[in-house]
């Protein structure tokens, strides 16, 4: 072994990239898109609402609506996926008749899993632009990605 | 020696880490550095002791105490690395 690296992705990309990479993740955890898409979020009458921030992310400007929104649905949870005014990516999970907890669990869940699925579309886009040959990869039961690469 | 390789992982919550494996010295570190600039924040990097076959630099210091015993410091050039 030469070295070993331990990072934290930033998430910084274009709205399109984002949602490419939001849509991947909420499709693995089993959310299906909203018909909602590109409407700013609203809550609802009775509604619990948790808002949570994407760690390290920044959405670049690209001249585009600044209140767009992409919004998932899973088992009555609403997630809307948006940006804040400081360019950050935010999630709000709203539920009726389900607890801050649960949401908050809900949320974090689809954050981590919008960076990972971002983390791996450099990380593959960075290892074909150098022409590595990736020898194996897989998903463990814990949901991490394990990908061996041949330089 | 082992042919080059990397081993990344990708936890739930999106923390990579990455495994070289089979490449030594500044290929290593230029590597590393490529990975970092890709991915984002390192929080930590460890050179493992191929790191220092061939490419490799270390400084060794060598100090004489009163008791007549000796302490070597083996002191990386690299800022990461000193304690």
């Amino acid at each position: 072994m030469s070295a070993v690296c331990i990072l934290t992705p930033m998430v910084v990309a274009s709205w399109p990239a984002l949602s490419t990479a939001v849509l991947g993740a909420a499709s693995a955890l089993g959310f299906a898109l909203s018909s909602q898409e590109g409407a700013p979020s609203r809550r609802g009458h009775a509604e619990t609402e948790v808002e949570l921030e994407v760690p390290n992310s920044e959405v670049i400007e690209d001249g585009l609506d600044p209140s767009r929104t992409l919004e998932v649905v899973r088992d009555g949870v609403r997630v809307t996926v948006g940006v804040d005014s400081r360019g950050a990516c935010r999630v709000w999970v709203h539920g009726q008749g389900r607890s801050e907890a649960e949401l908050r669990q809900v949320g974090e869940t689809l954050v981590g899993a919008i960076v990972q699925q971002f983390a791996y579309h450099k990380l593959m886009t960075a290892i074909k632009e150098r022409r590595y040959h990736v020898v194996e990869q897989a998903r463990e039961e814990d949901d991490t990605i394990r990908i061996r690469v041949r330089l | 020696m082992k042919s080059p390789e990397m081993e990344i992982t990708i936890d739930r919550n999106g923390r990579v880490t990455v495994h070289i494996q089979g490449v030594k010295g500044r290929a290593c570190l230029a590597l590393a550095d490529a990975i970092q600039a890709i991915v984002g924040l390192e929080e930590s990097r460890k050179l493992t002791s191929e790191f220092y076959d061939q490419d490799g630099d270390v400084r060794i210091h060598g100090d004489t105490r009163s008791d007549t015993a000796t302490q070597v410091h083996a002191r990386s050039r690299f800022p990461w690395e000193r304690s």
